[in-house]
């Protein structure tokens, strides 16, 4: 019995220093990869963003608000830290690491949409994740989200069905592949086309559309703001355009739009609304129900940057 | 708590620390066992354990009450058992097959029936805990063994955890022996159990899991597919089945090794098999063995008589049962009807044929035999594969009037398809041996390691999305 513990535990040792070493070369290899996600998040983790205006919030601020339009118009560096598929908390945890390392933004846009203050529930694109988890609320936050909570006690697990990651950290360590980042400062321009039949296919599954509202996550937002106003960070809440047929099955809308503005109103912040905008009745600026088309994208971008300069927040 | 989940690992951890810190103590070691056995079963579904208890102790009074009584009564008391047991395994498993197939049957003769599905639990592993009772009694009426006085054992015997969920099917002759033998730890039974447990884990996490993904996105789309990509489907479940299947009868096998056991092996090499015989020798062997020796073989007896057509109907009844033995679907039952029909062509043609090959040879001749066999098999699976008949055939029909080429191929070349020759290759090397990595050239440590590594490297890394065991619905 000894000679096969002694085995055994030599096996598992041996296997799991293995592990550990594979686990340490791929977060080494994925802090210097410039493959998608990880532009971003080394970015922000490296301290190199140092942006005049912070673009937040969810897919509607990654895919929505391009940052060179930004740059031309206010002449600033702006970057866009939009997050697809997650909610204001994960936002916020990114945010948190962004600040520990760069310096303060003078503005954040902050993209707010009907769920952006509903608690993530599902992790999208894990992996991005996985070379930041030392980042303790990025890890609670993940776990929170679905991610094994084992992973806080055993790290070496971490990348297990990831062998793309461990091939992407080794081509990024030894050079061998440079992945060309597919965004710039953080904007992801996806070539989405209006598709009418796709469309009526999604609201007819989505028969019941309605905001979401966390207490805990409202409750850091509320937060945020106030940290934001100590630090003499102007925040500014954008409404992006949705295609008016969306909206228009939205339940309680318009109290949604008063729970907002009722915030901004309370933390002197501003509520630009582009969901009543003439852009919201033409097909031609969307790519889905709540996504910008390319075009949509220039158009919403050079709008929101005028609007921004009329209402003063014109940066020195 | 599935073989390949963490909590099972703790789980296994503590009932092995447990297990052998009892020493030599046989009777701790199969206390322990049984309150093992009953936790992992509860963990699944705690309210059937009362009916895997129940089963347990009703079948231990019958077996004694088949021994003890005079030859009528015997019979009576075989009845009682046969009763209860296939009773109980039609009632949880298929009332509402039968209750659903007349209502099908009113309906189409223009009728009404107001009889109503029901709610019913399937007790997990009901099959096969019922078939390894049953055979029980069966010996003890054969008068091949006693029934056994140590109760404890034979409750262990009926719930043994590694196999309870879905087999092997273990007779009382080997496992029931065994749980009243005094066990010692070995060394180089455990090891084995091990590696038999990583090879079990490989199969069905890396092979049966990433096919698994191929074969669900073919089947789910079998409408839009091309002729081609329906092809591929057809070809590529026997061996997501097979990796799955067998891999958790290796990890079974594997589990049961830690503990001192030795169970009966499963499967030996089947899509190496040259004939449709000879891949249910090679298949699921415990459950054919136990249909061979109780069904197949007093049927072939009782219907001798009536010559080919009596040897014919046996055929028909024995792979029905096989068949419906997997589920209450007419699928299955179809899928036995297929292998009812391959077996009697088989024996008609027999005595035309002439005589094959040694077994373990790669001869050309072999492999045609072997090809030939292996497509049989995949078109009835098709059958175990699909929802419904009317699926199955509707799938068919794709397959004969679909484009040969174009929409779908492509969207299913995956990288996991090479895992399919690994498996063959693998499974050839190592036909001689009870699995694939057992030493028998014992190569050096760091060899060893560097196979073990690899293999753990490879679950680790390139699992596909976990899946439940296909099994373990029956």
């Amino acid at each position: 019995m000894k000679r096969f513990l002694l085995h055994v535990a030599s096996f598992t040792l041996t296997i799991t220093l293995l592990l550990s070493a594979i686990t340490w070369f791929t977060d080494r290899g994925l802090h210097k990869s410039r493959f998608s996600w990880y532009e971003d998040w080394n970015g922000v983790n490296n301290g190199t963003i140092n942006a005049d205006v912070l673009i937040m919030g969810s897919s509607h601020a990654r895919r929505g608000i391009h940052p060179m339009i930004v740059d031309s118009i206010l002449h600033v560096n702006s970057y866009n830290l939009g997050m697809d598929g997650y909610m204001f908390d994960m936002q916020l945890a990114r945010y948190h690491m962004y600040r520990k390392r760069n310096k303060a933004p003078k503005l954040i846009i902050l993209c707010v949409d009907y769920s952006e203050f509903s608690a993530t529930k599902r992790l999208i694109d894990p992996g991005q994740l996985l070379p930041y988890l030392q980042d303790d609320e990025v890890r609670e936050d993940a776990v929170k989200m679905g991610m094994p909570a084992y992973l806080q006690y055993l790290p070496f697990l971490k990348y297990q069905d990831h062998p793309m990651l461990v091939w992407k950290a080794g081509c990024a360590l030894t050079q061998a592949h440079t992945d060309r980042p597919d965004s710039y400062k953080g904007f992801y321009g996806e070539h989405l086309e209006w598709n009418t039949t796709t469309f009526q296919q999604f609201m007819g599954e989505h028969t019941y559309l309605a905001p979401e509202l966390s207490d805990g996550v409202v409750q850091q937002f509320t937060q945020f703001l106030d940290s934001c106003s100590k630090e003499q960070i102007k925040v500014v809440l954008v409404f992006t355009p949705h295609y008016y047929l969306f909206t228009r099955a939205v339940r309680y809308r318009d109290s949604y739009i008063a729970f907002l503005s009722a915030i901004a109103a309370q933390h002197h912040t501003q509520l630009l609304n582009y969901n009543t905008d003439s852009m919201c009745y033409n097909t031609r600026y969307f790519g889905n129900g709540t996504h910008l088309s390319p075009k949509g994208v220039t158009l919403f971008s050079q709008k929101l940057c005028t609007d921004l300069r009329l209402d003063g927040h014109i940066l020195k | 708590m599935l073989f390949n989940s963490l909590p099972f690992l703790v789980f296994m951890i503590l009932v092995f620390a447990l297990y052998w810190s009892a020493g030599n103590n046989r009777r701790v070691q199969n206390i322990l066992l049984l309150a093992a056995n009953y936790v992992f079963y509860a963990w699944w579904d705690w309210r059937s354990l009362a009916l895997l208890v129940t089963y347990g102790l009703v079948i231990y009074f019958i077996g004694h009450k088949i021994y003890e009584a005079d030859k009528p009564n015997k019979k009576w008391w075989l009845r009682l058992a046969l009763l209860f047991g296939i009773g109980t395994l039609s009632y949880f498993k298929y009332t509402n097959f039968f209750i659903g197939s007349f209502n099908d049957v009113v309906m189409k003769l223009g009728g009404h029936s107001s009889l109503h599905t029901l709610n019913i639990i399937l007790p997990l592993g009901i099959s096969f805990f019922t078939f390894q009772s049953l055979g029980y009694v069966l010996d003890i009426n054969n008068g091949k063994i006693k029934p056994t006085t140590d109760l404890l054992s034979f409750l262990a015997f009926v719930s043994f955890f590694p196999t309870v969920l879905s087999g092997p099917i273990e007779r009382a002759d080997n496992l029931l022996v065994q749980l009243q033998q005094k066990r010692t730890f070995s060394n180089e039974q455990a090891k084995d159990g091990l590696r038999q447990i990583l090879w079990g884990l490989f199969k069905k996490m890396v092979i049966a899991d990433n096919l698994g993904h191929i074969v669900d996105a073919i089947y789910g789309a079998y409408g839009n597919s091309s002729a081609a990509a329906l092809a591929a489907g057809i070809l590529i479940f026997p061996f997501q089945l097979y990796a799955d299947f067998s891999g958790y009868s290796d990890m079974a096998t594997g589990i049961a090794s830690l503990m001192g056991f030795s169970l009966v092996r499963n499967f030996a090499y089947p899509y190496f098999a040259r004939s449709i015989p000879e891949y249910w020798r090679r298949w699921h062997m415990s459950l054919t063995s136990w249909i061979t020796e109780y069904l197949y073989t007093p049927l072939s007896i009782a219907l001798r008589d009536y010559g080919k057509a009596g040897m014919m109907l046996a055929i028909f009844i024995t792979y029905v049962v096989i068949g419906f033995w997997h589920g209450a679907n007419w699928t299955y039952i179809v899928f036995g009807i297929v292998f009812s029909i391959y077996f009697s062509v088989f024996l008609l043609r027999k005595k035309k044929k002439k005589k094959k090959g040694p077994e373990n040879e790669l001869s050309l001749k072999n492999i045609g035999l072997m090809v030939q066999t292996f497509l049989l098999v995949a078109f009835a699976d098709l059958f175990f594969r699909s929802a419904n008949v009317k699926e199955a055939f509707s799938y068919l029909h794709h397959l004969v009037t679909a484009k040969t080429m174009g929409n779908g191929l492509a969207a299913y070349a995956d990288v996991s398809l090479l895992l399919i020759p690994v498996l063959l290759v693998v499974d050839w090397l190592g036909r001689n041996k009870a699995h694939p990595l057992v030493m028998t050239h014992q190569p050096r440590l760091p060899v060893r390691w560097v196979i073990y590594i690899m293999l753990l490297l490879f679950i680790f890394f390139c699992a596909g999305e976990q899946q439940k065991f296909i099994y373990l619905q029956f």
